[in-house]
């Protein structure tokens, strides 16, 4: 029997030529080392998996000028790549009306659901300077409706991803933001050498949570929500119901200060909880510099677990949920203490690569600070992604496929190919994206799309359960990245599943005797 | 004795009243004049070089104190402040005589260690720190004695025997004191090819993979220095904390408490034992270790993570208020530690 070593194929698909530019400057300027996201979405509704690039951009005026980054250029735009049937991609960035960034934002990350339930995609680009919300126009292109919407923000947002927080049908969206920080007051960190400061150098700042009043506008509500009581410099964010009463929470990836979960208190409020859920820090109170963040059940024991991403020394944060609103640090008993040391790890995501069953994880990795050989040569700005299969009781590494190291940054997942296995792509900070083709032997799986009726048309924020499994539908979490919005289980020798869906209305569906290998729609009975 | 004429009197009493009211200027050219009226005063010389060794003109006070001591000056501190005086313009060589007749082991140490001599330097220094423990300079400079003899030391022996296990050791520290693991790894492998027996070796080494958070590789070195030296507690606290950070509680515990039998009541350990244990759902052996930690070291920042660990394992049982009390501990010395906090990146 022929065995396939690594799980996944590095590829390059025929007409993705994206390059992320970051343009690194002696300045500093911290914007540089953070970019940017990707999403894998089906823009156009043809069953075949779209990419969605978020580029940088390159600070272009005098000092004493308000801050551009040439984003008119084509280089530094954005990019939308249509899948063809063949398996090849074209650039459909200014046919779709995505070439307008912006000219005074420089991109960090993007979203991607159905806000307003007419079953197309819209995209939210996140920046330093405005974010921006492209809706999908059905034909194949998009319209900038940010200031329609009011949604814009300011400042420096980082992740983002769309959620019905409040169970009304209606895609909310939360936008996370790093610091208090522009060009001008910028600061350069000279020890031995020149480095980007340390984010404790900045004054923290408010998250954003928008309301979706339903007629194509939000209404910020970050303050009457609770959301921007509190500040911090955050970069991930993921959801999840992780006390199981039918409200989603929020959990936002701080960077060098204590998490935030933020409790849906189910009437239009949070609560932040994370130091009495035990997720605030490491089992040591030690903070960590949190960047990306998944929220799911890595053990099938049915309540959603997190990982939150960190830098190289502090091992990333695995938090295995007790069932009693509290969670138990499992970095070292999981493995993942020994896996991750030496690295520094930005989008994540527990999804089942080998068909068996259980989540695996995959991380792209690079230390933050282009230099760090120089100041530590134990740390290194360029990583390959980890790839860690979930045996059980403990992770174990595994061949990723690729042997190049990259300034990893975002991680979407999805089904590119259509195989039943999931696929991954990989944004790099100043380069080109690693798209990692799922290569291992076919096992039995089951890929279901939702489709909300009473709930929004996504389907978003259902926790669907297949035989022993549990997935929670969300594009959101990883690092400025969205992934594919379908829901992949595998299913090991399984011929047949079982599948209970519950809907954010409030709706239980059950399915029995389904067939597997194939993709299945679900539509949400329109009758509780 | 020598008979002053009466100016001379005048120019000493002007000199000691100025120099009383801290007017050096005035005192030194009292005593100048004072020495040109009479050149065979060793006290006219001493008070000059005292004055301008007061008024840290040390070059200038050299002339005058040797004058003194070519007099026959028997003054207390002539021959030590002599003896710095030369040593602050760089002439060691000269400063030692004076300290040997001052009887100034810090002073002869100090200048010993500027000239090279540097295990007379260590010994005197020590003598002297016996003598003055808490004194800043005397600390600095036999903390660089020590280091310069420990330097000298090495660079002869990786020159006389740059293929022998301790050269390689010795070479394998230098690069671990500078951050270079890489290189430091590789003297230390080649060390271990070569006397596989050596104590130390393996625990350095597994210190370098652990200082990497490589934690797989520490622990295969840990495990082979305990095999070396099973009664060395510093081994067993290294291997149980790798094993701990690797997940393997079990063997985790069997360590950290070895390490505890061999060197009792270490804060450390009991932290990583309490940990291990909290880990492993032993709670009731989790909270002793804790609180002994906190007992011994009430303050600091193992404490503050002693406090957040018993929150926690409170929180699970339910006990909301001590869990509430711990957190408020762990705030509080947390809040005392992050003043000097260090950066996340």
């Amino acid at each position: 029997m022929f065995l396939i070593k690594a799980v996944f194929r590095q590829d390059s698909p025929q007409g993705i030529d994206f390059v992320h530019l970051n343009s690194p400057t002696s300045q500093k300027y911290l914007i540089e080392t953070m970019g940017g996201g990707v999403a894998i979405l089906d823009y156009n509704n043809d069953g075949l998996a779209d990419l969605f690039f978020v580029n940088s951009g390159q600070l272009a005026n005098r000092a004493d000028a308000p801050e551009t980054f040439a984003r008119s250029e084509p280089k530094f735009w954005n990019r939308l790549y249509r899948q063809n049937r063949d398996g090849s991609f074209t650039d459909v960035t200014k046919a779709a009306g995505l070439s307008a960034a912006g000219d005074a934002n420089y991109g960090m990350g993007v979203a991607v659901a159905d806000y307003d339930n007419d079953g197309y995609p819209d995209i939210f680009v996140t920046s330093y300077g405005k974010n921006v919300l492209y809706h999908n126009n059905q034909d194949g292109t998009f319209t900038d409706v940010t200031e329609k919407a009011g949604v814009a923000g300011g400042g420096w947002s980082a992740s983002a991803g769309f959620f019905d927080y409040d169970n009304d049908g209606r895609l909310d969206l939360f936008v996370t933001r790093y610091m208090e920080w522009n060009t001008k007051q910028s600061k350069i960190c000279n020890g031995d050498y020149r480095t980007y400061c340390p984010p404790e150098a900045f004054p923290a700042t408010t998250n954003l949570l928008y309301h979706n009043n339903g007629d194509g506008t939000f209404s910020d509500v970050s303050a009457s929500s609770g959301i921007g009581r509190v500040k911090a410099r955050s970069l991930g964010v993921a959801f999840n119901d992780y006390d199981g009463d039918g409200y989603t929470d929020i959990f936002v990836a701080n960077d060098g200060m204590q998490e935030f979960l933020f409790h849906n208190n189910g009437n239009g409020t949070f609560t932040e909880r994370a130091l009495e859920a035990g997720v605030g820090f490491t089992d040591d109170g030690s903070p960590y510099a949190g960047m990306g963040v998944d929220f799911r059940d890595y053990d099938n024991d049915g309540r959603p677990d997190l990982i939150v991403t960190n830098l190289a020394k502090q091992v990333y944060a695995i938090y295995h949920n007790e069932g009693n609103g509290s969670f138990a640090y499992k970095s070292l008993e999981t493995g993942i203490g020994s896996l991750t040391a030496p690295s520094s790890g930005w989008g994540v995501r527990f999804e089942d690569f080998d068909n068996d069953g259980r989540k695996d994880l995959l991380v792209a990795q690079g230390h933050v600070l282009d230099n760090v050989e120089q100041i530590d040569p134990s740390k290194h700005y360029r990583e390959p992604p980890l790839l860690a299969m979930n045996r059980g009781e403990r992770f174990e590494r595994a061949d990723s496929g690729v042997s190049t190291a990259v300034a990893g940054r975002g991680l979407a997942i999805g089904d590119l190919n259509n195989d039943g296995s999931t696929d991954a792509v990989i944004s790099v900070l100043g380069g080109r994206p690693l798209i990692l083709m799922n290569q291992t032997p076919h096992a039995h799986w089951l890929t279901v799309c939702l489709r909300g009726t009473r709930s929004n048309r996504d389907g978003a924020g259902a926790i669907v359960k297949m035989n022993d499994q549990t997935q929670y539908a969300s594009t959101a979490g990883s690092y400025l990245s969205a992934s594919d919005k379908r829901i992949h289980f595998g299913l090991g020798s399984g011929t047949t599943a079982s599948l209970e869906i519950d809907w954010p209305s409030g709706t239980r569906q059950v399915l029995k005797d389904v067939k597997v290998d194939r993709f299945m729609e679900i539509t949400e009975p329109t009758k509780p | 004795m020598q008979s002053a004429s009466p100016t001379l009197v005048e120019h000493e009493q002007a000199g000691i009243a100025a120099q009383k009211q801290g007017q050096l200027d005035v005192a030194i050219s009292e005593f100048q004049k004072a020495t040109e009226l009479n050149p065979d005063s060793a006290t006219a010389f001493f008070d000059l070089g005292a004055a301008y060794m007061q008024a840290h003109r040390y070059g200038d006070a050299i002339e005058p104190l040797k004058k003194a001591v070519e007099l026959k000056g028997e003054f207390p501190g002539l021959h030590e402040s002599l003896g710095y005086a030369l040593l602050s313009q760089g002439y060691t060589a000269e400063a030692i005589p004076q300290f040997q007749a001052a009887n100034s082991r810090e002073g002869l140490g100090i200048a010993q260690l500027e000239n090279g001599d540097l295990a007379d330097a260590v010994n005197n220094l020590e003598a002297a720190l016996a003598s003055h423990p808490d004194n800043a300079d005397l600390l600095y400079y036999f903390g660089r004695a020590t280091g310069l003899l420990s330097q000298q030391i090495n660079d002869k022996l990786l020159s006389s025997y740059p293929n022998s296990a301790r050269g390689y050791q010795s070479l394998a520290e230098n690069y671990s004191a500078l951050h270079q693991a890489k290189q430091a790894e590789e003297a230390f492998q080649k060390a271990i090819k070569l006397r596989p027996d050596l104590p130390d070796l393996h625990l350095a080494l597994g210190e370098v993979y652990a200082h990497a958070g490589e934690w797989d590789k520490a622990e295969e070195e840990f495990r082979a220095e305990a095999k070396l030296r099973p009664g060395s507690a510093e081994t067993a606290f290294q291997l149980g904390s790798a094993l701990l950070q690797n997940g393997h509680l079990d063997e985790a515990r069997e360590q950290l408490a070895l390490a505890n039998q061999l060197q009792p009541d270490m804060p450390e350990t009991l932290y990583a034992m309490g940990k291990a244990a909290s880990m492993h759902g032993d709670s009731s052996a989790a909270t002793d270790d804790l609180k002994r930690v906190i007992a011994l070291e009430p303050s600091g920042s193992l404490a503050a993570q002693a406090h957040f660990t018993l929150a926690g394992i409170y929180r699970k049982q339910g006990k909301s208020a001590q869990a509430q009390r711990e957190m408020e501990q762990y705030q509080t010395l947390k809040g005392a530690a992050d003043t000097g906090a260090d950066s996340s990146k």
